[in-house]
């Protein structure tokens, strides 16, 4: 929300400096407070987020392509190394099913939410959404949508939901999404990892270069990880200029649910 | 400095700011419609605002009253409930749940509590390319601002939607336009919604909602299948 000055400045020239000066903060008046202003909008870098973004798919990059051509995921691999036993154990009866070409049904493919953070790797569009006191995420997957409370705090007693209570602050030009209370229905990635409700997100946008935004996203979940897990994701800005529909019920009649 | 000056200074001033006020709604695009808003009564089935019966063609009353009639016998349902469908456009505006406006340069976004819908309208856009029309729930849309009131042009539905809890039907013909603005100062929102739908309706017709602003409500999550909180009943009226 910019303000036009363009018809003010014709009248400060007609005026006194003081007078212009008085009449710009008047001017300023209806924008959102300075303090926000400063923290969110007004870095300009921070419109290089507006647009609609992409995660290409879940290919891995090939050692030495370039990330702009490929939107790679890093990391969700190493099982071995992160997840605890039970998890492990999860992970491998999963494998096992998949093998025989019976996989065990996700959240995803069942059109249940896919919450935080899966939705975060879901191979289609999504648009930032800046105001000074939040950042949404819209995501075409089924209409999904985060709201992220910008400058605030985790409530005292978190939700134990789907998408959980997000909060968010700029760390000059990244973008710091900070989210908790997630319910163990949810799952890490498409793969169903499991996790539990202590489940604690923490994702950084960064601008890369024009176009390409990067994600470094850490999970931190004592009940199924030995440690905090990193994984790194790429996005590429589309030239649309709006999200389509996407509705997973509209293929999934068999996925009825209980009259409101 | 005279009173006289003072007064004449600060009448200046005043003018000015108020120009600038002017050209940073017209920058901005229109006035600002952002909040959390719920519906004011419940709206049971549509009704046309001039008060008139509602103009069917024969084919429209027929597709109508055959719904009625199978819902009765049991021989039908409400699919889009049944299912956790969208709504469509005017039904999903009938929800007894808040919805937040948000609008941001270029877009004003409508994020719906109920089945978590959300509108992502560009202001002033290009018009919808014909390639990217997709036969949609909840159509395709355009929004645009005149003077103070935000126009959202929808076309290209599906036929699977309902006009509204009665069962209310459209065709493949269906255009919807709402005009949205604000009542009483800004704690009202207002919105007409004309529909267009030469199969169905002899006539384009309008229909009306009110909506008060909620600033004590925040949007919650909203999953289909699981306990929601319901406003049935709890209106500012």
């Amino acid at each position: 929300m910019k303000l036009n000055l363009e018809g003010c400045n014709m009248k400060i020239a007609a005026t006194t400096v003081l007078l212009a000066v008085s009449l710009v903060l008047s001017c300023s008046l209806p924008a959102a407070t300075p303090a926000a202003v400063q923290q969110g909008l007004a870095a300009e870098g921070h419109s290089a987020f507006d647009g609609i973004w992409r995660n290409a798919g879940r290919g891995r990059r090939p050692p030495g392509a370039p990330l702009e051509n490929c939107c790679s995921e890093e990391g969700w691999n190493d099982y071995a190394k992160y997840l605890q036993p039970w998890a492990m154990e999860v992970m491998e009866k999963r494998g096992a099913a998949l093998k025989v070409g019976k996989p065990l049904a996700t959240n995803t493919a069942q059109c249940r939410p896919d919450g935080t953070p899966t939705v975060i790797e879901i191979p289609y569009p999504f648009q930032f959404l800046r105001t000074p006191t939040y950042t949404y995420i819209l995501y075409e997957a089924d209409y999904q949508s985060r709201r992220i409370r910008m400058n605030s705090v985790h409530p005292a007693k978190a939700p134990a939901n789907w998408y959980g209570d997000s909060i968010g602050h700029w760390e000059g030009e990244v973008l710091v999404v900070d989210t908790v209370g997630l319910s163990a229905r949810g799952q890490l990635n498409w793969d169903g990892i499991p996790h539990t409700d202590a489940l604690h997100v923490v994702e950084r946008y960064t601008i890369t270069q024009p176009g390409a935004m990067e994600l470094q996203m850490t999970v931190t979940d004592p009940g199924t990880l030995v440690a905090p897990w990193t994984v790194t994701k790429h996005f590429r800005k589309l030239t649309e200029s709006r999200l389509l529909e996407y509705v997973c019920a509209q293929n999934n009649r068999d996925m009825e649910v209980p009259t409101e | 400095m005279t009173m006289l000056r003072t007064f004449t200074f600060l009448a200046v001033v005043l003018a000015g700011a108020q120009t600038c006020v002017i050209a940073a709604d017209q920058a901005s695009a229109g006035p600002d419609l952002s909040g959390v808003w719920l519906l004011d009564r419940t709206v049971p089935a549509l009704r046309s605002v001039d008060g008139a019966a509602l103009p069917f063609t024969a084919e429209g009353r027929a597709a109508y009253q055959a719904v009625v009639a199978d819902r009765k016998a049991g021989k039908t349902q409400d699919l889009t409930r049944k299912y956790c469908l969208p709504d469509g456009v005017p039904r999903l505006l009938t929800a007894r749940a808040p919805f937040e406006i948000v609008q941001t340069p270029g877009q004003v976004t409508f994020l719906h509590e109920a089945r978590h819908i959300y509108r992502a309208l560009p202001v002033d856009g290009p018009p919808i390319d014909p390639n990217l029309l997709i036969e949609s729930y909840m159509g395709n849309a355009n929004a645009r601002w005149d003077g103070a009131v935000l126009v959202i042009d929808s076309v290209g539905f599906n036929t699977e939607t309902w006009l509204d809890d009665s069962g209310l039907q459209h065709s493949e013909e269906l255009q919807t336009t709402e005009r949205w603005q604000k009542l009483a100062g800004g704690r009202q929102l207002q919105v007409d919604v004309s529909i267009t739908d030469p199969r169905y309706f002899m006539k384009p017709w309008t229909t009306r909602f009110t909506f008060s602003k909620r600033s004590d409500l925040g949007i919650v999550e909203y999953v289909c299948g699981e306990p929601h909180r319901s406003f049935a009943g709890k209106g500012a009226k």
